[in-house]
């Protein structure tokens, strides 16, 4: 594995390596600090622009992108109390008052060295686990992938946003849609209208381009106009001093900073969660765990350092899933995935294997964008912060530009522009109706895996799933299928019974 | 509520239709269309009657809000000019999409001056030409009735 590191290292910073990681980390940032721009739209936008380029390089350039968009919302979320992604929300309780103590500086050096850290702890348990990962994947069949890709996206369907039968929902349409075009089992392509254009499937990449970023340009231009509008002061507060105070106070709450970064990845690593929840525990956790707590939401730095320690040790954390299993975890990993596609590379068990270092590329990558992230975020935030207040007028119109060049930039097909509108309107349908995205695009995602899993279970079993339900490992997997699908239910239950012995209304 | 149900029905005629051409295919490759297909019909059955039970709760409570007055024009303004400039790109390319899409919006959606609304549209195009016929040598004309009809 060592020699698997050092030539993924090599790799990474060969050649202008070091060039696309700087500027992948510089468009990170920009995209996290605007609001209303995702850190995954801003990924998604990228990978038409990688298409000619080589592996390595549009790997390089989607990590950085990744990392440089985590730190990106904490300085706005600090500087002006507006998060630019929504797992910076919870940095803004004490982040922001912080600030208007004149302790903005102190808030941003702990955000930039809880960042660089927590990313840091991400990886490096990713890689220790690694050997334990190989081991594991051997135990896996299709049985075991099969149920692995189900509970995925049970669980996605469950905390994506809030009702499970939306979620539910969503992942069915997406299930749905993935039949179409050449079934991977016989080669005979289904539902295709009769034309040549649908026997490839559904275009995913369009589908992402406009369920992500369509859809929320969309929703920009129409609902907000400019940040300053929102409620946020007219100028970002001052740094004042405390930098290093910031920097160091990480180290002085280390045993909180190294708990959070745990949650982080081990959230991380559950398919669905995501940053959102992973920052809300790891917050949750400082409160309950810290002797005197009548700071937090007042400007306490511990409120800083936990949550941005858990949304960057996450994101190695989300990898483990996806190295090992093929199945993302989250939006961000799922775009990794995407790009892997694109570029020729299957995802899963091989990855752990020939193409491990190829993984190392993509550590290298991230580990070094949240280092730089942090240093050049405490030197340029307070002007990038500004970036903010671009008004929605101008940056709605270039994200519609962009998806329309995305869509297009593949294939140089017009029906796949058509494909990025259709889905792009019913995004932003989803959006109105809080129906979630993402169960529909991690299940188009992995319909290839379920069926070509499912077809080999049935083969196994002689024309009976029957495998699935006499594999230990598979069985698991199903019970927490169905404990995940069946828990709100029998919650939802329980509290009507409640009620109705308490005599209040439901 | 009318757009939740409306999503909910196409999911439920999509999901019957998956079941129901299902039949035209060998086993290997019905089998797991079935499977989705049912699970989708469902889904979609279990949603409707869960937009019926929280519409019925609406109904008893306050009526829901009347979109803004501007709302659904400044909606329908969009969709009408997202149309309009999907016939645009097939007729004249992306590139000129590029240069005109951005500074018509400017102008004409956000209000601005017609000088920032070209000088935008400028930029646009530039950015675009310069990434991809430049520097990525993946140039977007393979769209475009009047490209074709030049070359």
């Amino acid at each position: 594995m060592l020699e698997a590191a050092l030539a993924g290292a090599i790799r990474a910073l060969s050649d202008i390596g070091i060039v696309i990681i700087i500027l992948g980390t510089l468009y990170g940032m920009i995209v996290g600090i605007l609001p209303g721009i995702s850190g995954a739209m801003g990924l998604i936008l990228l990978i038409p622009f990688t298409f000619a380029w080589k592996l390595d390089h549009a790997l390089l350039l989607f990590a950085s992108a990744w990392g440089g968009a985590s730190y990106g919302g904490a300085v706005t979320a600090i500087l002006i109390g507006v998060p630019g992604e929504s797992t910076n929300a919870m940095t803004t309780l004490d982040g922001y008052p912080l600030a208007r103590q004149g302790r903005a500086g102190e808030a941003l050096g702990a955000s930039a060295m809880a960042t660089a850290l927590g990313a840091s702890v991400g990886i490096f348990i990713l890689v220790a686990l690694i050997p334990l990962l190989r081991s594991v994947v051997l135990l896996f069949g299709p049985a075991e992938f099969f149920g692995l890709a189900l509970l995925g996206l049970a669980v996605i369907a469950l905390v994506s946003g809030g009702s499970l039968v939306k979620g539910l929902l969503s992942g069915a349409l997406g299930l749905l849609l993935g039949l179409v075009g050449l079934n991977p089992v016989t080669g005979v392509s289904r539902y295709d209208l009769g034309t040549l254009f649908l026997q490839d499937g559904v275009p995913i990449l369009p589908v992402f381009i406009g369920m992500f970023a369509f859809a929320q340009s969309m929703d920009l231009i129409l609902h907000h106009t400019s940040v300053s509008e929102e409620g946020a002061p007219d100028q970002p507060m001052a740094l004042g001093r405390g930098l290093w105070d910031g920097v160091l106070s990480v180290f002085r709450h280390f045993g909180l900073f190294l708990r959070c970064s745990a949650i982080g990845t081990l959230i991380g690593a559950i398919p669905g969660p995501g940053g959102s929840v992973a920052t809300f525990l790891a917050y949750g956790h400082a409160i309950s765990s810290a002797r005197d707590a009548s700071k937090f939401g007042k400007g306490d730095i511990r409120g800083v350092i936990a949550p941005e320690a858990a949304n960057d040790a996450k994101d190695g954390g989300s990898l483990i899933p996806l190295v090992a299993f093929g199945v993302p975890g989250t939006v961000s990993a799922g775009i990794i995935l995407l790009a892997l596609r694109y570029h020729g590379l299957r995802v899963g068990p091989e990855l752990l294997g020939p193409n491990l270092p190829t993984v190392f590329v993509l550590l290298t990558s991230l580990f070094l964008s949240n280092w730089i992230t942090s240093i050049i975020g405490l030197a340029t935030g307070r002007w990038l912060v500004r970036l903010t207040y671009v008004p929605s007028a101008i940056v709605g119109p270039a994200v519609i530009v962009l998806c329309v060049v995305g869509a297009l930039a593949n294939r140089g097909l017009f029906e796949d522009v058509l494909v990025m509108l259709a889905f792009g309107l019913l995004g932003y349908l989803f959006m109105r109706v809080k129906m979630p995205v993402v169960p529909l695009v991690i299940a188009l995602l992995l319909t290839n895996l379920l069926e070509t899993s499912f077809h080999q279970v049935i083969q196994i079993g002689d024309g009976t799933p029957i495998i699935l339900f006499t594999r230990p490992i598979s069985v698991i997997l199903l019970l927490l299928v169905a404990g995940t699908v069946l828990s709100p239910i029998v919650r939802h239950l329980a509290q009507r019974r409640a009620n109705r012995q308490t005599g209040s209304p439901a | 509520m009318v757009v939740e149900a409306a999503i909910g029905i196409a999911t439920l005629v999509y999901a019957a239709v998956v079941l129901g051409f299902s039949g035209r295919y060998a086993f290997e490759a019905r089998v797991f269309p079935i499977v989705v297909g049912g699970a989708g019909i469902v889904m979609a059955v279990i949603y409707l009657l869960d937009v019926r039970r929280r519409w019925a709760a609406k109904a008893e409570a306050a009526a829901e809000p009347v979109a803004a007055p501007g709302e659904r024009s400044r909606l329908a303004f969009f969709l009408g000019s997202t149309l309009g400039s999907m016939a645009f790109v097939y007729v004249f390319g992306v590139y000129a999409y590029t240069l005109v899409y951005p500074a018509l919006f400017l102008r004409y959606f956000s209000g601005y001056a017609w000088r920032a609304a070209v000088l935008f549209g400028v930029v646009s195009f530039v950015f675009v030409y310069a990434m991809f016929s430049v520097l990525l040598d993946a140039p977007l004309n393979r769209v475009g009735l009047v490209l074709d009809l030049m070359r």
